[in-house]
C-alpha cells in the first residue's frame, strides 16, 4: 500500500504565464497529465491517450491511496480530492472541476501577486499522510545530510511498511521568507521517511529550495521545460516506490547547491560569517550584524577563522 | 488543632513545592504506581506543548554541552530493569538524534566518572556518529566505585573553558549515585561554574540530592529525578530547546562553509572513513581546504572551518518563531482539519485561523513540523 500526495500550485497568475509561453493547449495538456480527461473537458486531441498519473497511481494496486492539494495565495479548501472519502468517486472529474474553480477565483481576485505560499499545503499533506500509514517511527539515520551509515537492516525493515510520498508540481519559485519553515518540514519528512519529489514547470530550472527539498528527503527534482514533457517526467520518474528506485539508476546526479544567501546582498556565498544570535549569513565580516544589530567582539578576529579550539 | 492534623508538619511543606508523591502517585488497588507515572509522563508532555513558548528572547543557539555520565556502581543497579545503565544509554542515544535535529550548529563532549575519578570519552565534537560510537564502546562492567561530582564539574570546566565566550556553555549530568566523594569543597567548585557561566543542569535516577538541587539553582540549570525510562526519556527531551542567554554574553561572527553536494569523480579518501572507502560517490568537498566529507554538519578536521548546509542554518529559525501554542477546547462533533478524522471529545484550535485539529496533529504539529495547515 501507498499513499501519494500531489501538490499542485494554484495561482492564476503562474498558469497563466505559463499559457502564454507556450499557447492555449498547455493547461489542458497540464490537467491530462495529472487526470485523465473525462466528462465535459474532453479536449479532443490525441484521443487514444488517456494514461494519466493519477489513475496509473490508482490503478497499480486497489489498497494505493491518492491525496490532491492545491496550493495558491488564496485557497481556502487546500485538499481538493481523496481517495478516502466515499464522496469522491470520480477522481478526474472532481480533481479537475475544483481545479478549475480555484483558478477561475484566484484569476477574479483583485490582488496580483505571483506566487504561492507551499509550507501551509505541505505540513496538511504530511498531517493526513502520517493518519493513513500510522507509522511514524524514526528514521535512524541522524539529521545530518548525505546517506546514512548504516542502511542495510533498516531497508529491510522499511520494505513491508506503507510507503508515502509527495510530488510537488511547482510553477513559480518558492519566496526566500517561507524558507526557514519549509526546510523544517522537509527535515520532518525524511525523518517520517516521507519522500518528496518535485517538477518545475516554469522557467525555473534550478529549482532552489526544492531541489534541496529533494535531495534532503531522497526524492528527485526534475524540470519540465515544456508542458507535454510533464506526464513523461511523472510516469517514468515519480510513479515507482521510493523503495524500488534504488533499482534503478538515477537520472539526476547534478550537484546540489546548498549556499546560502547572505543577508546584506542577496548573493549566494560558499563560506561567510554566522552571527551567533539571530544565525543570519553575512557576506563579509561587520563588526555589527545587520540583522539584530549585535555588536561582536572582535578581540579574536584577525587570522584566526577557527576559534573552535580544541582543548 | 484539627487544622494542623490536616496540613501535617511544617517542614513537610518544604518538599510539596516540587513533586508532591502523595498527590501525583497514588497507587493503585495492586499497590503498583506504573499507571500514575505514565498518567504524569503523558500530563507533563501535553503541559510542554500547551505551553507558550517565548518569543523575541535571545537564545544560546550555539550550544556547547559536556555530558558528564555517572559510571559508579550504582549504575548496575536494577531499579530500573534491565539495569539503569542499559536505560540510561538507550535514552542518551535518542537524545542525541534529537537534539542534532534541533540544534544544528551545537557541539557535545562525554565524561564518564567512575572510581571518583572522570575521564573524558569523547571531545567537543558536532559529529553525531563519534558520539554513538563512543557511546556503544561503554559496557556495564565499565562500572564500579563511587561517583565525584566535583571531580566530574572541575573536569567539564577545563574542557568548556576554551570555548569562546559566545556559546551557550552547559554540563547535564546524569547521576545514579546518592552519594559523592569528593577532594575539596563542593560549594567553591559551583561557585567557579557560576562565575563561568555555566549552565549545571543533572538527571538524578535514584532520588533528588540537596547539593544537585543547589548547584542547579546556583548555575541556572534544571535538575529533576527520573521516576521510569519513561520520565527519563521526557526530562532528556526537555534539554533538547535551547536555553535562553543573558544579554550580557558575548556574540560573535563565525566562519563557516556551505558546500555543494556533488559527485566526486576523482578517487580520494574522505576524512570522516580513515579506514574505508567513502561510503557514497556523492560527497561534499570542504570549502576552505578541499578535504572530502560524506555528511555535513561537521567541522573540518583539516583546516577546522565549521560547514553546514543552507537549510540546516534555516531550520534553527523555528526557535526564534515557534509556533504559538494551541488552545485546548472540548469539540463534540466535527473533524479534523488536517487529517478529517472525526473527533470525539478533545480538540485544539488555533487561535489565528480558528480551526480545530486533533490530538495526533496538534503532536505532529508542534514536535516536528512548525507550520499551521490553516494559517496563511
Amino acid at each position: 500500500m501507498s499513499t501519494l500526495s500531489i501538490l499542485v500550485e494554484a495561482s492564476s497568475c503562474s498558469w497563466g504565464k505559463l499559457a502564454c509561453q507556450h499557447g492555449d493547449r498547455t493547461i489542458g495538456i497540464i490537467l491530462r497529465a495529472i487526470v485523465s480527461n473525462s466528462g465535459k473537458y474532453k479536449i479532443k486531441i490525441n484521443r487514444g491517450f488517456q494514461v494519466s498519473f493519477c489513475n496509473a497511481h490508482l490503478g497499480q494496486s486497489s489498497s494505493n491511496q491518492l491525496l490532491v492539494f492545491a496550493y495558491g495565495r488564496n485557497v481556502e479548501k487546500k485538499m481538493i480530492y481523496s481517495s478516502a472519502r466515499s464522496e469522491d468517486r470520480n477522481a478526474s472529474r472532481i480533481v479537475v472541476d475544483r481545479l478549475r474553480q480555484l483558478l477561475i477565483d484566484d484569476s477574479n481576485n483583485s490582488d496580483a501577486i505571483i506566487g504561492a505560499p507551499l509550507g501551509p499545503a505541505l505540513a496538511h499533506a504530511f498531517c493526513h499522510m502520517k493518519k493513513d500509514s500510522r507509522v511514524t517511527t524514526a528514521d535512524p539515520c541522524d539529521d545530518s545530510l548525505g546517506p546514512a551509515s548504516s542502511n542495510s537492516e533498516q531497508s529491510d525493515a522499511s520494505a513491508e511498511k506503507p510507503t508515502c510520498r509527495a510530488v510537488v508540481i511547482s510553477i513559480t519559485q518558492i519566496m526566500g521568507s517561507e524558507h526557514g519553515s519549509l526546510m523544517n518540514l522537509f527535515f520532518s519528512a525524511a525523518k517520517q521517511l516521507i519522500c518528496v519529489d518535485v517538477v518545475s514547470l516554469g522557467d525555473d530550472f534550478t529549482g532552489g529550495i526544492l531541489q534541496q527539498a529533494a535531495d534532503i528527503t531522497g526524492g528527485s527534482f526534475m524540470h519540465a521545460q515544456k508542458p507535454q514533457a510533464l506526464l513523461k517526467i511523472l510516469m517514468t520518474n515519480m510513479l515507482t516506490d521510493p523503495t524500488y528506485r534504488s533499482a534503478f539508476s538515477k537520472l539526476s546526479h547534478n550537484s546540489v547547491d546548498y549556499r546560502a544567501s547572505c543577508v546584506c546582498h542577496q548573493t549566494l556565498v560558499s563560506s561567510g560569517w554566522v552571527c551567533s544570535v539571530c544565525l543570519s549569513v553575512l557576506c563579509q565580516y561587520t563588526p555589527i550584524c545587520k540583522v539584530c544589530k549585535a555588536a561582536f567582539t572582535i578581540r579574536n578576529i584577525p587570522k584566526k577563522p577557527n576559534r573552535k579550539r580544541k582543548s | 488543632m484539627d487544622d494542623d492534623e490536616q496540613k501535617g508538619y511544617t517542614w513537610e511543606a518544604g518538599y510539596a513545592e516540587g513533586l508532591n508523591i502523595n498527590e501525583v502517585l497514588v497507587e493503585d488497588e495492586g499497590g503498583s504506581i506504573e499507571k500514575s507515572i505514565a498518567k504524569y509522563v503523558a500530563d507533563s508532555k501535553r503541559k510542554a506543548r500547551l505551553e507558550k513558548r517565548p518569543e523575541k528572547i535571545r537564545l544560546g543557539i550555539m550550544r556547547h554541552i559536556m555530558i558528564v555520565i555517572d559510571c559508579s556502581r550504582f549504575m548496575t543497579n536494577k531499579a530500573m530493569p534491565p539495569s539503569r545503565f542499559v536505560v540510561v544509554m538507550k535514552a542518551l542515544q535518542s537524545f542525541l538524534e534529537r537534539f542534532f535535529e534541533q540544534n544544528p550548529i551545537a557541539q557535545i563532549g562525554l565524561i564518564t566518572c567512575k572510581d571518583r575519578k572522570a575521564e573524558r570519552l569523547t571531545m567537543m565534537t558536532g559529529n553525531i556518529r563519534v558520539l554513538k560510537e563512543a557511546l556503544n564502546s561503554m559496557s556495564e562492567a565499565f562500572c564500579g566505585g563511587d561517583f565525584s561530582l566535583q571531580n566530574a564539574l572541575q573536569l567539564a570546566c577545563a574542557n568548556l573553558k576554551g570555548m569562546p565566550g559566545h556559546v551557550s556553555r552547559e554540563v547535564l549530568i546524569v547521576m545514579a549515585a546518592l552519594s559523592s566523594i569528593d577532594p575539596g569543597n563542593i560549594f567553591s567548585t559551583i561557585e567557579t561554574m557560576k562565575r563561568m557561566n555555566i549552565r549545571c543542569s543533572a538527571i538524578g535516577l535514584s532520588a533528588e540530592m540537596f547539593i544537585c538541587k543547589e548547584m542547579a539553582k546556583a548555575t541556572k540549570g534544571e535538575y529533576s529525578v527520573a521516576l521510569d525510562p519513561d520520565h527519563l526519556q521526557l526530562l532528556f527531551s526537555k534539554h533538547t530547546l535551547p536555553p535562553s542567554s543573558a544579554k550580557s554574553s558575548e556574540c560573535n561572527a563565525i566562519h563557516v562553509g556551505f558546500p555543494h553536494h556533488e559527485l566526486i569523480k576523482t578517487r580520494s579518501f574522505c576524512v570522516c572513513h580513515p579506514d574505508s572507502k567513502p561510503i557514497s560517490s556523492r560527497g561534499f568537498i570542504c570549502t576552505q581546504c578541499g578535504a572530502r566529507h560524506c555528511s555535513i554538519p561537521a567541522e573540518c578536521p583539516v583546516c577546522k572551518l565549521t560547514l553546514v548546509a543552507a537549510p540546516q542554518l534555516a531550520r534553527a529559525f523555528r526557535h526564534l518563531q515557534p509556533l504559538a501554542a494551541f488552545q485546548q477546547i472540548d469539540v463534540t462533533r466535527g473533524s479534523c482539519y488536517a487529517c478529517e478524522t472525526r473527533l470525539t471529545s478533545e480538540g485544539f484550535r488555533c487561535e489565528k485561523c480558528r480551526l480545530v485539529f486533533c490530538l495526533d496533529c496538534d503532536t505532529l504539529l508542534h514536535e516536528s513540523l512548525h507550520v499551521c495547515p490553516g494559517c496563511k
